[in-house]
């Protein structure tokens, strides 16, 4: 099936979320092409990585004052923060038809390529950071993704531009990222549970650790020659036409399920996986009694 | 990366060693190296009804989440609780202390579906990329 490009504009964070997973189930049935997705945050969002916990780490008092919805992703990893930016989706067959398995890691490189063509065509002078084999990541202090640069990503100047994340099913993936246009580091850390004598520090850290497009760009660039620039980036680097498409009304009822039932439910965003997989699996046992 | 005899396999990177009705469930040496760093390990209740090839948990690396898939259905008995305080067993002893449920199994037959060391073997070095 031919790479197919969407641009679902502002969502809520729900929505986004619950579009991520939909499009995945498709493709993993087989029903819907590999998809390269582009979509904004209204109102903005912190996200959190599947087994974060919002108690240790969310300060959800901050996130209300400021008008910040709390979204848990499907996939891994560690706090972001969605406002002004560009999020890219990727879904994907993890075989190739007629061909061999790609790795985890030969998956982030290839999308790695993709999103480092895209850049370079805008003009940022970006660097694809290759994965150090020794690190051992696991006790990273910070709770923010962006502060750890890892896995193929992206750079400018040694800070991070883009932080993504995966998640693996049998036969498809999804990959999806957090392109800042523009960064409010101090927000970021209001948004997490940090002590506040650190506030300062890691806010400061960030500026060394972290870039947005505004700040790596020599002059301002249109969301439109971002969203032109990443289908262009995935088209070279696949060697295949990425065709602009639409969410197929299959793909638009599982996500309004997935969303009513999973990513709109304090269950699942608070409570965490666990806790949503325990409700569900008592409201199925009370539905059958 | 070590693929050791007295086991089964299956394409999901999935280990199962068989003591009578009892098999007992892991992820392998290829599926932590490539998985990185574990960080987190979501297993079900003992009492929860599994089936061949389905979920039974995730797993969630520095690189990823990707889902645990059962080599064969039946019965949860045993799950490793010692993955909640200590997900690192799964990167440091895969096969071993890294073990993460044990399954009552319902159909004895599916035993025949699983992959044997060899062929497990070579289809991590012809077809899954490595």
């Amino acid at each position: 099936m031919q790479w197919r490009f969407l641009n679902t504009g502002h969502q809520s964070p729900g929505m986004n979320m619950a579009l991520d997973e939909a499009i995945l189930l498709a493709c993993e049935a087989g029903i819907s092409p590999p998809t390269l997705r582009v979509y904004g945050w209204q109102p903005p969002a912190l996200s959190l990585g599947y087994a974060q916990s919002v108690p240790k780490e969310v300060n959800t008092a901050a996130c209300r004052r400021y008008g910040i919805e709390i979204v848990r992703r499907p996939t891994g990893g560690r706090a972001v923060l969605h406002d002004d930016e560009v999020t890219y989706s990727v879904v994907m067959p993890i075989t190739a038809p007629g061909g061999t398995s790609k790795t985890l890691t030969e998956h982030y490189h290839l999308i790695g390529l993709a999103l480092a063509e895209a850049f370079t065509h805008l003009g940022l002078a970006v660097r694809l950071a290759r994965p150090p084999r020794s690190v051992k990541e696991r006790q990273a202090p910070s709770p923010a993704c962006f502060a750890a640069l890892s896995r193929y990503e992206l750079s400018v100047s040694g800070k991070k531009l883009v932080g993504s994340a995966q998640k693996r099913g049998q036969h498809a993936l999804l990959q999806h990222g957090s392109i800042p246009l523009s960064l409010d580091r101090q927000r970021l850390f209001q948004c997490l549970r940090v002590p506040p004598e650190q506030h300062d520090a890691l806010v400061q850290e960030a500026y060394a650790t972290m870039i947005a497009v505004s700040e790596a760009a020599t002059a301002p660039i249109a969301l439109h020659d971002i969203h032109a620039a990443l289908r262009h980036g995935f088209a070279i680097t696949l060697a295949t036409p990425v065709i602009e498409g639409e969410v197929q009304p299959g793909e638009w009822q599982m996500a309004r399920e997935l969303y009513t039932s999973k990513y709109a439910t304090a269950v699942w965003n608070y409570d965490g996986a666990a806790a949503w997989r325990q409700a569900r699996a008592t409201t199925q046992e009370d539905e059958r009694a | 990366m070590e693929f050791p005899e007295g086991l089964k396999y299956t394409k999901e990177h999935e280990w199962a060693r068989i003591e009578g009705n009892r098999v007992v469930v892991g992820i392998t040496d290829f599926a932590q190296e490539e998985l990185g760093d574990v960080v987190f390990v979501e297993l079900p209740e003992p009492g929860t009804a599994v089936a061949a090839e389905g979920t039974f948990g995730v797993v969630e690396s520095v690189k990823a989440v990707s889902d645990l898939y059962c080599p064969v259905s039946g019965t949860i008995i045993e799950v490793n609780t010692d993955l909640e305080d200590h997900p690192e067993l799964v990167n440091d002893a895969p096969y071993e202390d890294g073990w993460m449920i044990v399954i009552e199994a319902s159909n004895r037959a599916e035993f025949n579906e699983l992959l044997s060391p060899a062929d497990y073997q070579s289809y991590v070095e012809n077809e899954a990329g490595s």
